[in-house]
């Protein structure tokens, strides 16, 4: 009996999985051909397609996604692509991300072998001097969407002041120190749970909470 | 061994270099200019991979093993490639096992209720980076020595007028970012075509 029925499930499992696995290739190759910038740039379309859309994660998946992503070496595209992977399908969700992510290299490398002698280099720099800031004006929505959010989960007094720090810090040492996002990252996190465990201790005959 | 000496290399980059995007070019140019390409054939690959979508590692990666083969060992162009994507796959990889071994670590540690709210509490460090990216994107930036990298005015002038165009667009409209960017890129050609240069 259980043979006949995985006889009967298998395929069909199967066939979730494997379209599991292409819809995510594809999704993640489409937004690699719009993405310009390259790490960060890729955020909002994420938010976009995985968030909003279709529900793959949650904004705070998204959240540790960016976190664990801009904390490590590495491609970070890649490792966002790789970690909703992950969270959507697993280990092969990942690869399929990824895969999706990275198939625009070989097709641009391509084309400009191929086609090197018709594309106009100064056209292409128009195009992405054009693109950059609808790229801003995604990651503006997304921050004013991640802001709303926080104001759930943090003291506001506390938000605003990492903010400020995190965004001086990495405005002044995003070139000059390669580990400032690890830096602030972790720090962000520090703060915040430190921030909870004393409040929590303090509240703890009161009614409780962070906020 | 040269392509053993290049996949070791493309290795050191990808477990040594934090922040991705433009912090890649130095790391790259350290293992290809001289030993595969010279200075003046990098910054032409440097323009293309700027000025293309996608991942700017991975397409160092790529054109470097690609001409190393072609070049320095004389291969026929198919096994140049070969090799160029050998390069690729290591960079990309490596990038994924490494994340996947960070989440587990972080999933674990999720289960503690002070690091769950840690980690959503830490939203605002996230929108203090993102926001300074934004500006980035906007053409305002710092570089190595803390000395402002201006663009032209036109440049400015171009990013201010289509960021504050889009903005309502995605927010109030909210049209799909698709949509936009598509529009865009077709404003880009038609004004480059009709002579406005930025």
């Amino acid at each position: 009996m259980n043979i006949k029925n995985e006889d009967v499930l298998e395929p069909k499992m199967l066939k979730k999985c494997f379209r599991t696995y292409s819809l995510l290739f594809l999704v993640f190759m489409k937004i690699s051909f719009i993405t310009f910038g390259g790490g960060a740039a890729v955020i909002p379309f994420i938010d976009r397609e995985c968030v909003q859309k279709r529900g793959w994660i949650s904004e705070k998946d998204l959240l540790e996604i960016v976190a664990i992503a801009n904390s490590l070496p590495g491609a970070s595209m890649i490792q966002m692509a790789a970690l909703v992977g992950y969270r959507k399908a697993g280990k092969r969700g990942a690869i399929a991300a990824a895969l999706g992510m990275a198939l625009i290299v070989p097709i641009i490398f391509f084309l400009f072998v191929i086609f090197a002698s018709f594309i106009d280099k100064d056209m292409m720099k128009q195009i992405k001097i054009f693109v950059m800031p609808v790229i801003a004006a995604m990651l503006f929505a997304l921050i004013i969407k991640l802001w709303k959010s926080s104001r759930k989960n943090i003291d506001q007094r506390l938000a605003w002041v990492l903010f400020l720090i995190s965004a001086g810090l990495y405005f002044l040492f995003e070139n000059s120190f390669p580990l400032i996002a690890s830096v602030i990252m972790v720090g962000g996190v520090l703060t915040t749970a430190l921030f909870y465990l004393v409040f929590k201790k303090d509240n703890s005959t009161k009614s409780g909470g962070i906020q | 061994m040269a392509i053993v000496n290049f996949l070791f290399n493309v290795l050191i980059v990808a477990v040594s270099v934090f922040g991705g995007g433009p912090v890649f070019i130095p790391a790259f140019k350290g293992i290809l200019v001289d030993g595969i390409m010279n200075a003046e054939r990098f910054e032409n690959i440097t323009t293309i991979v700027n000025i293309t979508p996608g991942a700017l590692g991975s397409k160092y990666a790529l054109i470097g093993g690609y001409d190393l083969g072609l070049d320095k060992l004389g291969l026929p162009a198919p096994l140049a490639f070969l090799v160029g994507l050998a390069g690729m796959s290591l960079f990309i990889f490596v990038a994924i096992g490494m994340v996947l071994v960070a989440f587990k670590f972080v999933h674990r540690m999720n289960k503690k209720p002070w690091f769950a709210r840690a980690i959503e509490g830490s939203s605002p460090a996230v929108c203090g980076i993102l926001i300074v990216i934004m500006i980035n994107f906007l053409g305002v930036k710092l570089d190595k020595d803390l000395n402002f990298e201006w663009v032209s005015a036109r440049e400015y002038v171009a990013s201010a007028v289509i960021f504050v165009m889009a903005l309502p667009l995605l927010i109030k409209v909210k049209i799909k970012p698709l949509y936009i960017i598509l529009c865009t890129i077709a404003l880009a050609i038609l004004t480059y075509k009709l002579g406005f240069v930025i």
